[in-house]
C-alpha cells in the first residue's frame, strides 16, 4: 500500500531526525550526515521533492559548520530542522489517516508487512 | 396550504440529517418502503399514524412530538415528514396534471379556433376572447412567494447583529472561529430551497432558515446556534458586506483589557535563543535545570498573557523532566517534537508583529474556559482509573447525555508526588468526593441517571465540579435511553466516516470526549497477551469483516479489563452475543485502533 510505504519511509525520517535532535547540531557525526543523504534520495524516489531540498540543505547547512570555531548559521539550521520536522509529522499523520481509512473498507483482511 | 406544510417543501435529506442523523434517516427511508404513513392535516399540524406510532409535526420541527418513547426527533418524525412531502407532492401533481389537461383542452381548442379563423377575417386573438382565462398561474405564483419568503429569511439572517452571534460562543471559542476559519475561501452558500452554507474545509453543512430554531446543522444536530451555524451566518454577513473581519479581531482584541502586546517581543525573542540553545547542545547533553528553563518562561509567557505558548512550555518542562528521570514512555523523540511546536509557534507570533497585527488573537485562552450548560439528563455508562505520567491519578467517568446524544466525562485526580513520601497522607479519601452535591459514592455515579443543573463544561466536554451546579439522583443503575441505541457502530465503515467528519469539524486534535463511541462488534479475534510489549492485543470485527486494533498495556488499573476481555473472547465461542463497548478511537500506524473502557450491559469490563 502506497500510504503505508510513505509512513514508513517519514517514520525513518523522523528518526534520523531525532538521532540528529540528540546528538546536537553543532557538532554532527559524519554517519548522521551520511544518512541524511541518504534519506534526501529516498524521499525524492517517493516524490516528496520539497522534503528532499530541505533535507539537501540541512545536510549543507550542517556540513559548512564542520571544522570551523565560528558559530554560523546557527539559526537559520535550527528554523530550517523545525520546518522538517513539522512536514514530516504532519506527513506520517496524514499518511497514517489515509491507510487507516483504507484498510477500515477491505472486508478481506489481509495485514501487510 | 398552511405554513408547515409549505415549509416541508423545502426541506432536503440534509436537512433531515441535520434534524437527527444519517442512521436515523437511511432507517427511515427504508421502513417506508415497507409501510405507510397516514397524514391527516389539522390546522397548522400534520398528524401522522404511523405502525407503532403517532406523530404531530408542528414548526418548528424540533417541537414536533411522537408517542415512541424516543425524546429527541425519532424515525417515526423522519417518515412522517417523507410521507407529508409526498402527499405534497402527489396532490401538486394531481393538481398540475389537472391543470395541463385543462390546459391542453384549451390548447387543442385555441388550435381548432385558429384554424377555423384562418379562414376568416383577421381578428386578433386572445384567451380573453374564449370569455375564459387561460390555465391557472398557481404553480409560479407559489414559487414566487417562496422565494420571496427565502429571500426575506435570508435578509433576516443578513441582519442578525454580531453580538448576539457573539454571546451563542464562548470567548475561546469566537476567537477560534474569527482566527482559525478563512471566511474567503472555506465557505460555499447556495440559495435554493433553504439556505446552504457548506464549509468545504470541514464538509460541514449548515440549512439556514429565520427563524434560526429551524435551522439545522450536518455535526450538532441541535436547534440552538452552534459554532457551525454562527460560522454560517458570519459568512453570509461578511459575503454581503455587512461586516467587516479585521474589525472583528480588532474588537475582540481591544476587550480584553489583560492583554499587553508590548512584553511580547522580548518573551519570544529569549525564548527563541532558549530554544536554539537547546537544539544546538542536543539531547543527550541536556543539563539536569533544563526542564527549570522551560518552566521560566512558561511563567514569562503567562504574565505576558499567551496562555497557548504557557501550555506549550508546561509541557516541555514536562516531557524534558520525565525524560531526564528515565521514564520508559517519553523518549527523545517526544522532546524534539515538543521543541519544534514550541518553535513554530513562536515564528508564527513574531510574523503576525513584523506584519503589524496584534498576536491577541493567535494567544489562546487561559484553561479555566468552563461556560455555562443547560439542564443536562446524564446516564453513567462507565469509569476508568488513571495515571497519568505528570505525576497525577484519578478516575474518569463517562456520561451520555440522551438529549444531544453527546459524551460528558467527570474526572477526580490527585497529584501523587505525595503517596511514597508520606505515609500519613490519605489520597484515596480525598480522590473519592462526589460532586454537585450528590449522596453516592463515584462507582455509583458511573451507574446512574443524573439531572444535572447550573453545570458548566469545557468545549472538550469535561464538566466542572463547580459547587454552584447541582445534580438530582434518578436512579442508580437502571435502564439506558433508547437514544443511545442511534450512537452505537455496528458498521465500522460508517464508525470511520464519522470519526473523520469529527476531525474535520473539529480541525484540531480531538479532545477524549470527542473519540468516544460505541460499537457492537461481531466478535473478537486473535486475541493473545504479548510478554515483551506487556500488552493484551486482538481485533473487533464487524458483520462484514472490518477490523479495528484492540490493544490494552498492562497496568494494576487495567488488570481487570483485561481477564474480562479474555473471559468474553472464550464466551463468543458458546455463541453468546457480545456487549457494547465504550472506548476511544484512534489511528496508531496506519490502522484504526479503539481502546476499550467499558461495556454497556450486565457485565461490565471493570469489574472483573
Amino acid at each position: 500500500m502506497k500510504e503505508q510505504k510513505i509512513r514508513k519511509e517519514l517514520t525513518q525520517v523522523r528518526e534520523l531526525l531525532a538521532d540528529l535532535f540528540q546528538s546536537g547540531l553543532t557538532n554532527i557525526p559524519e554517519s548522521l550526515v551520511a544518512r541524511l543523504s541518504q534519506e534526501e534520495t529516498f524521499v525524492r524516489q517517493y516524490g516528496m521533492e520539497w522534503l528532499s531540498d530541505r533535507l539537501h540543505e540541512l545536510t549543507e547547512g550542517l556540513k559548512a559548520r564542520r571544522h570551523i570555531f565560528e558559530d554560523i548559521n546557527a539559526d537559520e539550521l535550527v528554523a530550517l530542522f523545525c520546518r522538517i520536522e513539522g512536514f514530516v509529522e504532519e506527513g506520517i499523520r496524514q499518511s497514517s489517516l489515509d491507510e487507516a481509512g483504507i484498510r477500515i473498507g477491505q472486508k478481506d483482511w489481509k495485514q501487510e508487512e | 396550504m398552511s405554513e408547515l406544510s409549505r415549509f416541508l417543501e423545502t426541506v432536503d435529506e440534509e436537512y433531515l440529517i441535520g434534524l437527527s442523523n444519517k442512521g436515523i434517516v437511511k432507517r427511515s427511508y427504508k421502513d417506508l418502503e415497507n409501510t405507510t404513513v397516514e397524514i391527516t392535516e389539522e390546522g397548522e399540524e400534520l398528524r401522522g399514524i404511523c405502525k407503532d406510532a403517532q406523530v404531530v409535526l408542528k414548526l418548528p420541527l424540533t417541537n414536533s412530538t411522537c408517542s415512541c418513547p424516543s425524546t429527541s426527533i425519532c424515525k417515526h418524525v423522519i417518515m412522517t415528514i417523507l410521507a407529508a412531502q409526498k402527499a405534497n407532492g402527489d396532490t401538486q401533481k394531481a393538481r398540475g396534471d389537472a391543470q395541463k389537461a385543462g390546459g391542453d383542452t384549451q390548447k387543442a381548442e385555441m388550435r381548432a379556433e385558429v384554424e377555423i379563423r384562418e379562414n376568416a377575417p383577421t381578428q386578433e386573438i386572445s384567451a380573453a376572447s374564449f370569455g375564459e382565462e387561460g390555465p391557472k398561474e398557481e404553480p409560479k405564483e407559489e414559487a414566487a412567494k417562496e422565494t420571496i419568503r427565502r429571500e426575506e429569511s435570508g435578509e433576516k439572517i443578513l441582519q442578525i447583529p454580531v453580538e448576539k452571534l457573539k454571546k451563542a460562543l464562548s470567548g475561546k471559542d469566537w476567537i477560534k472561529l474569527l482566527t482559525q476559519t478563512d471566511f474567503s475561501e472555506d465557505f460555499e452558500i447556495q440559495k435554493e430551497k433553504l439556505i446552504t452554507v457548506r464549509n468545504a474545509k470541514t464538509n460541514v453543512t449548515v440549512k439556514l432558515l429565520y427563524p434560526l430554531e429551524l435551522s439545522t446543522c450536518s455535526v450538532c444536530h441541535d436547534e440552538k446556534l452552534c459554532f457551525h451555524k454562527v460560522g454560517a451566518i458570519l459568512a453570509m454577513q461578511l459575503q454581503a458586506g455587512i461586516i467587516n473581519l479585521e474589525t472583528l479581531l480588532d474588537a475582540a482584541a481591544e476587550q480584553s483589557e489583560e492583554f499587553d502586546e508590548e512584553s511580547v517581543p522580548e518573551v519570544l525573542t529569549d525564548l527563541r535563543a532558549f530554544l536554539g540553545e537547546l537544539f544546538m547542545i542536543g539531547g543527550a547533553r541536556l543539563a539536569p535545570e533544563t526542564f527549570l528553563g522551560a518552566e521560566r518562561f512558561a511563567l514569562r509567557a503567562h504574565n505576558a498573557r499567551l496562555p497557548r505558548l504557557e501550555d506549550q512550555l508546561r509541557t516541555l518542562a514536562e516531557t524534558i523532566a520525565g525524560y531526564q528521570g528515565r521514564q520508559a514512555k517519553v523518549t527523545v523523540s517526544d522532546i524534539m517534537q515538543k521543541l519544534t511546536e514550541c518553535h513554530a509557534y513562536i515564528g508564527l507570533l513574531e510574523r503576525t508583529l513584523a506584519e503589524g497585527k496584534s498576536v491577541y488573537s493567535l494567544a489562546g485562552a487561559f484553561r479555566t474556559a468552563y461556560s455555562d450548560i443547560p439542564e443536562l439528563t446524564l446516564h453513567g455508562i462507565g469509569m476508568r482509573a488513571f495515571e497519568s505520567t505528570t505525576g497525577y491519578a484519578g478516575k474518569t467517568i463517562y456520561f451520555f447525555e440522551e438529549n444531544t446524544k453527546r459524551f460528558y466525562t467527570y474526572t477526580v485526580a490527585r497529584p501523587t508526588i505525595y503517596d511514597k513520601t508520606n505515609r500519613k497522607y490519605r489520597p484515596q479519601a480525598q480522590a473519592e468526593t462526589v460532586p454537585w452535591g450528590l449522596n453516592c459514592t463515584l462507582v455509583q455515579l458511573s451507574a446512574a441517571t443524573i439531572k444535572l443543573k447550573n453545570g458548566k463544561a469545557n468545549s472538550a466536554g469535561r464538566l466542572s465540579s463547580t459547587s454552584q451546579a447541582k445534580a438530582d439522583l434518578i436512579t442508580v443503575g437502571g435502564a439506558l435511553p433508547d437514544s443511545i441505541g442511534d450512537t452505537i457502530y455496528d458498521d465500522f465503515e460508517e464508525l470511520w466516516d464519522a470519526f473523520r467528519k469529527r476531525m474535520l469539524a473539529v480541525g484540531e486534535e480531538l479532545s477524549e470526549a470527542e473519540k468516544l463511541f460505541l460499537i457492537r462488534p461481531k466478535r473478537l479475534l486473535d486475541m493473545h497477551y504479548d510478554e515483551t510489549l506487556q500488552r493484551l492485543l486482538f481485533w473487533f470485527e464487524d458483520f462484514a469483516g472490518r477490523r479495528l486494533r484492540g490493544e490494552l498495556a498492562y497496568s494494576k488499573q487495567e488488570e481487570m479489563a483485561i481477564r474480562s476481555l479474555e473471559r468474553l473472547e472464550k464466551k463468543q465461542g458458546d455463541g453468546k452475543e457480545l456487549p457494547v463497548f465504550l472506548g476511544v478511537l484512534y489511528v496508531g500506524e496506519g490502522e484504526c485502533c479503539f481502546y476499550p473502557i467499558e461495556t454497556i450491559g450486565e457485565e461490565r469490563l471493570t469489574e472483573g
